[in-house]
C-alpha cells in the first residue's frame, strides 16, 4: 500500500442506548487507510452495524444513546461536525434497498444527493451520467424506483451515493436481500470501486467474496474488535477454533478437508483460481478412468405415489404476466427438494399453488390424491406448512405462546392438546424459556425458530421453506438447516426454495430449475450442476466445488461433484498422499 | 400493487405540454367556478369547457368512468336525500314518498327544489373530479412536485409525498405477506363470509404493520441524511420547468374565463338557486 494516511481512526469506542442498558460496542479500536478494502464480519446482534453508523454519526444523531471514545473520519471529529457535512465525502448503503429510495424517479434519486451539497447543474448531470455507469443503470434513469426489482433497487443506491463522489464508501449487507444475479453484480460493482481506489467498507456474510478481494477483514463480535488482519488468517483461526459465525468459502472447506484427511499444503488457497492453479499442479500426469463416478438420479421414487401431483398449471397475474407456464411435476413422500431459479422465474409462485395461497388460471394441483382446488386453505394447512423468509411478516401474536398456538387454535383442536403441543416444539427448539415474551421483543435468530415452530406445531407432513435462511449469520443459518434436515430424515416431505447452491448441493437430493415460469432441468444437484453454462443462462452459477471438479476434467476429474466431502474423495483416489 | 407511476397518461397534446403551474391555474379556477355556483345550468356549461380540455389532453373516457364507478352511488344518493329533505311547504312537491310523521318532521316528499340541488352538487363533484385527475393525467409526477416547489409548497411537503409514493407498494408487500402467513397457518377467517371476522382479522395486520413501519423509518431517516438531506438552505433543482408562450395564452384564457363567470355570477346576479 502506497498510500498510508489514515482515512478513519476510531478509538475507544463505547456505546450504550441508556446508563441502565448493556454496552453494544465495548471499546473498540480502528485505523483505516485511504484506499483500502475492509470487510467487516461477525454475528448478528455483535455490533457490526452499530459500529459503521458511527462513521457518519448517524449514532448517536439519529439513533440515540451514550457515545463514548472519538471517531475521525478524514480528519472531522463525528463530535464537532454534522451527518449532513460528512455525508459529503462518506457514502453509506443499508441492506434493504427499499428505504433508500424516495424519489419520483432514477434519475432524480441520483441528483437528490448532489442537489442537496448545491452543486451546478452541469456537475449535477455529469455526476448523475458517471455514477449510473459505474452501476450499469443508465437505461433505467426514468423508472419509478419502486417499480424496479430488488437487485436494481440497490444498484440505484449504490449510485445515488456514488453521485455524491464520496471518498469513503460503508456497504451494511448490501446482498442480502438480492438473488444470486443481483449480488454478483453488487460485487462486480465493488470490485470495480476498488480498483478506482475508492475506500470501502463492508459489511458482509459472504465471505468468499471478502476472501477473494477485501485486502482486510475486521471480526466484531458482542462489541468487541475480535480479529483485524488478512482474510486467510481468519478462515484458517476459524478452522482452528471455529467460532460458528462465519462461514468459511468452499474453497478453503475443501483444502481443510484434505489438509484434515493427512495432505499437506505449502499454502491454503482463499482464492478460486489459486486453488484451482494448485489442485492443477497436483493431478497433473494423473488421470481416473472416465464415467465411473458419474450418479444418475434414480432413487427409485416411481414405486411410491406422488405426495404432490402438480398437471399443467398455469398461473398469469392481473397484469397478465404468466408466471408459470404449463407446469407438472411429482413430488414423492420424503423428498428434499429444492427449487432454484433467479427472483421472478416463478419458484415462489410454484410453492404457493402447493398450500393453496394462489389458485392455478388453468391446471390441477393434488396432495396425496385429492384435487386442492375446491379444498379451503385451512384444509390444506394440516397437510402442507410454509414458512416464509422474512420471520417478522409471520409474527403477529403479542408472546410467543399465543404466536405458536395460533395454527392449532384455527385447527380447532382442544386446549389441553395445544397446551401440549405447543410445550413440546418449544422445548424441541430451545425456546421453552421465551415463551411469555414478546415475539417482536426476540433476537432476529430466536424469531426465526418462532416463526418456523409456528408452523411445526401443526405437524405438517410436507414443509415448504421459501429462503429460510437468507440473511442470516453463519451460526442462524446452521441452527434452520438442521432442523429441516432431521425433519426431513424424519420422513417429511421437504421443498426448499433457495438462492445458496452450497446448502442446495450439500443437502438437496433432487433440483428443479426454474426460468419464465417453466422448469427447465430436473434431477439430483450433481446432475444439475454440470449444466454450467446452461444455467448461467438461468441466473445460477454452480456451487465452487462443482466449478472446480469441471475444471479439472482434463485429467478425468468427474464433474458431478456438489459436496465437499465427495470432492476430497475423488483427490483421494487419485492423488497418494505421498505425493505432498 | 399500487403503481403510482402509472397515473400519468403520456400524449402529445397542448395541454401535456403546458407547465405544471399554468394546469394548477387551471384546477383551482375551475374549481372555485364550481363552488360559487349552484344554479345546474351554469355548472353544466362549466362541465363542458372543463370535458373541452378533457377530450383536449385525449384521456381516454374510459378514465373517466373509472373514476365514476366510485361516486356513481353516492351521487344517486346525494340527489335522493337532497331530493327528500326539502320540506313540503314553500317549495314545490312532485311526489309524496314518505307520510309525514313526527320523527323526521315534514320532510320525505320529493321537490322540485330539493331534485334541482341535488343535481347541482353532483355537477360540482363531477367537475372537481374531472378538473384534479385531468391535471395528474397529464403531468409527469416529477414535473408536478417540481411545479409545486415553484409555487412556494414547503420541499418538505412535496417530498414526503414522493416517499409515501415509494413507500405504498413494500407496505402492501408486506401486508400481503402477513395475510398469506395467516391464511398458511389455517387462519380462515380472512376468506370468511362474515364482515365482522374479517374486520378482526384485518386488524391483527396492523401491529405487525406499524411496528416494521417504524423500525423501517428510521432506516428512511438514515438513508436520507447520509446524502446530505438539509445540508443547505439553498439547494438546487437539478431538473427546470419553463413557462412559455402557449403558458401565458392558457393562463390568460383561463383568467378570462375567470372573470367572466365572477361577473356573471356576482354582477349580473345570475347562476344561483333562488331557494337556496
Amino acid at each position: 500500500m502506497i498510500c498510508v494516511e489514515s482515512i478513519l481512526r476510531v478509538k475507544d469506542l463505547e456505546f450504550r442506548y441508556r446508563i441502565d442498558q448493556p454496552k453494544i460496542l465495548k471499546g473498540i479500536n480502528l485505523e483505516i487507510h485511504e484506499g483500502e478494502f475492509v470487510g467487516v464480519v461477525g454475528p448478528t446482534g455483535g455490533g457490526k452495524t452499530t459500529l459503521c453508523l458511527t462513521f457518519n454519526g448517524s449514532i448517536p444523531r439519529i439513533i440515540k444513546g451514550i457515545l463514548k471514545g472519538t471517531v475521525f473520519i478524514n480528519g472531522f471529529n463525528i463530535h464537532k461536525h454534522s451527518i449532513k457535512e460528512i455525508s459529503s465525502f462518506l457514502g453509506m448503503v443499508f441492506q434493504d434497498p427499499n428505504y433508500q429510495l424516495f424519489c419520483i424517479d432514477v434519475e432524480s434519486e441520483l441528483a437528490f444527493g448532489p442537489e442537496n451539497l448545491g452543486l451546478s447543474r452541469d456537475e449535477i448531470k455529469h455526476r448523475i451520467e458517471e455514477s449510473a455507469k459505474v452501476v450499469g443503470i443508465s437505461g433505467l434513469m426514468s423508472r419509478f424506483p419502486g417499480e424496479l426489482s430488488a437487485g436494481e433497487k440497490q444498484r440505484v443506491a449504490i449510485a445515488s451515493v456514488l453521485s455524491m463522489s464520496p471518498k469513503v464508501l460503508v456497504l451494511d449487507e448490501p446482498t442480502s436481500n438480492l438473488d444470486p444475479i443481483g449480488s454478483f453484480k453488487i460485487f462486480r460493482i465493488v470490485r470495480a470501486l476498488k480498483k478506482r481506489k475508492s475506500t470501502i467498507i463492508m459489511i458482509s456474510h459472504r465471505l468468499g467474496f471478502l476472501a477473494e478481494f477485501a485486502d482486510r477483514i475486521i471480526v466484531i463480535k458482542d462489541g468487541h474488535l475480535t480479529f483485524d488482519g488478512k482474510p486467510v488468517d481468519i478462515i484458517q483461526k476459524e478452522f482452528d477454533d471455529p467460532e460458528q459465525f462465519i462461514n468459511p468459502p468452499q474453497i478453503c472447506q475443501i483444502f481443510h478437508e484434505l489438509k484434515r484427511r493427512g495432505y499437506s499444503f505449502s499454502k491454503c488457497p482463499t482464492k478460486f483460481k489459486e486453488a484451482l492453479a494448485i489442485l492443477r499442479k497436483y493431478l497433473s500426469g494423473k488421470s481416473l478412468r472416465p464415467a465411473n463416478y458419474a450418479k444418475i438420479y434414480n432413487e427409485s421414487y416411481n414405486d411410491l405415489q406422488p405426495i404432490i401431483k402438480v398437471r399443467k398449471l398455469s398461473h398469469i397475474f392481473n397484469n397478465d404476466i404468466i408466471a408459470l407456464n404449463n407446469v407438472d411435476l411429482d413430488i414423492y413422500p420424503g423428498e428434499f427438494l429444492a427449487i432454484i431459479g433467479k427472483n421472478g422465474s416463478g419458484k415462489t409462485t410454484l410453492a404457493k399453488h402447493l398450500n393453496g395461497l394462489l389458485r392455478p388460471s388453468s391446471g390441477v394441483v393434488f396432495i396425496k390424491g385429492r384435487n386442492i382446488s375446491d379444498m379451503p386453505l385451512h384444509e390444506i394447512a394440516k397437510e402442507v406448512g410454509f414458512i416464509f423468509q422474512n420471520p417478522d411478516n409471520q409474527i403477529f401474536e403479542s408472546t410467543v405462546r399465543k404466536e405458536i398456538e395460533f395454527g392449532l387454535k384455527n385447527l380447532g383442536l382442544d386446549d389441553d392438546l395445544i397446551r401440549q403441543r405447543v410445550d413440546r416444539i418449544l422445548k424441541d427448539l430451545g425456546i421453552y424459556d421465551l415463551a411469555e415474551r414478546h415475539p417482536m421483543a426476540l433476537s432476529t435468530g430466536q424469531r426465526h425458530r418462532v416463526a418456523v415452530a409456528s408452523i411445526l406445531v401443526m405437524d405438517p407432513e410436507i414443509i415448504i421453506l421459501d429462503e429460510p435462511i437468507a440473511g442470516q449469520d453463519y451460526r442462524g443459518r446452521r441452527e434452520i438447516i438442521n432442523i429441516i434436515k432431521k425433519l426431513n430424515e424424519s420422513g417429511r416431505t421437504v421443498i426448499l426454495i433457495s438462492h445458496d447452491m452450497e446448502l442446495v448441493g450439500e443437502y438437496a437430493k433432487r433440483v428443479i430449475v426454474m426460468n419464465q415460469g417453466k422448469i427447465m432441468l430436473d434431477g439430483s444437484p450433481s446432475d444439475v450442476f454440470v449444466h454450467e453454462k446452461l444455467l448461467s443462462k438461468f441466473g445460477i452459477a454452480p456451487p465452487p466445488v462443482t466449478r472446480l471438479a469441471l475444471r479439472l476434467g482434463k485429467f478425468n476429474f468427474p464433474p458431478h461433484i456438489t459436496q465437499v466431502s465427495e470432492f476430497c474423495n475423488i483427490f483421494e483416489k487419485m492423488v497418494p498422499k505421498e505425493d505432498l | 400493487m399500487v403503481n403510482a407511476t402509472d397515473i400519468y397518461i403520456e400524449r402529445e397534446t397542448m395541454f401535456h405540454r403546458l407547465d405544471p403551474r399554468t394546469k394548477i391555474l387551471f384546477m383551482v379556477v375551475f374549481s372555485i367556478l364550481s363552488l360559487i355556483f349552484s344554479d345546474p345550468f351554469f355548472l353544466f356549461i362549466i362541465l363542458l369547457i372543463c370535458l373541452v380540455f378533457w377530450f383536449e389532453a385525449q384521456i381516454p373516457i374510459r378514465r373517466l368512468l373509472g373514476l365514476y364507478k366510485y361516486v356513481t352511488f353516492s351521487i344517486v344518493l346525494l340527489i335522493i336525500i337532497q331530493g327528500l329533505t326539502f320540506p313540503e311547504e314553500g317549495y314545490t312537491p312532485i311526489l309524496r314518498i314518505i307520510p309525514p310523521n313526527p320523527l323526521i318532521g315534514n320532510v320525505g316528499a320529493l321537490t322540485y327544489e330539493g331534485l334541482i340541488l341535488g343535481i347541482a352538487m353532483s355537477l360540482r363533484i363531477i367537475i372537481l373530479m374531472i378538473v384534479g385527475p385531468l391535471v395528474i393525467y397529464t403531468t409527469a409526477l416529477d414535473k408536478l412536485i417540481i411545479g409545486l416547489l415553484k409555487l412556494k409548497v414547503p420541499y418538505l411537503f412535496a417530498f414526503t409525498f414522493s416517499s409515501a409514493l415509494n413507500l405504498l407498494p413494500s407496505i402492501q408487500n408486506k401486508a400481503n405477506d402477513i395475510i398469506d402467513a395467516q391464511k398458511s397457518r389455517g387462519l380462515a377467517d380472512l376468506e370468511s363470509q362474515n364482515i365482522a371476522k374479517r374486520l378482526k382479522s384485518y386488524a391483527s395486520l396492523l401491529i405487525p404493520l406499524i411496528v416494521s413501519s417504524m423500525r423501517d423509518s428510521v432506516f428512511l431517516s438514515l438513508a436520507m441524511n447520509s446524502r446530505a438531506f438539509g445540508f443547505k438552505k439553498e439547494r438546487t433543482y437539478y431538473r427546470e420547468i419553463k413557462f412559455t408562450k402557449l403558458d401565458i395564452v392558457a393562463s390568460v384564457l383561463f383568467l378570462i374565463l375567470f372573470v367572466i363567470f365572477i361577473y356573471i355570477r356576482f354582477i349580473l346576479g345570475l347562476g344561483g338557486l333562488a331557494f337556496y
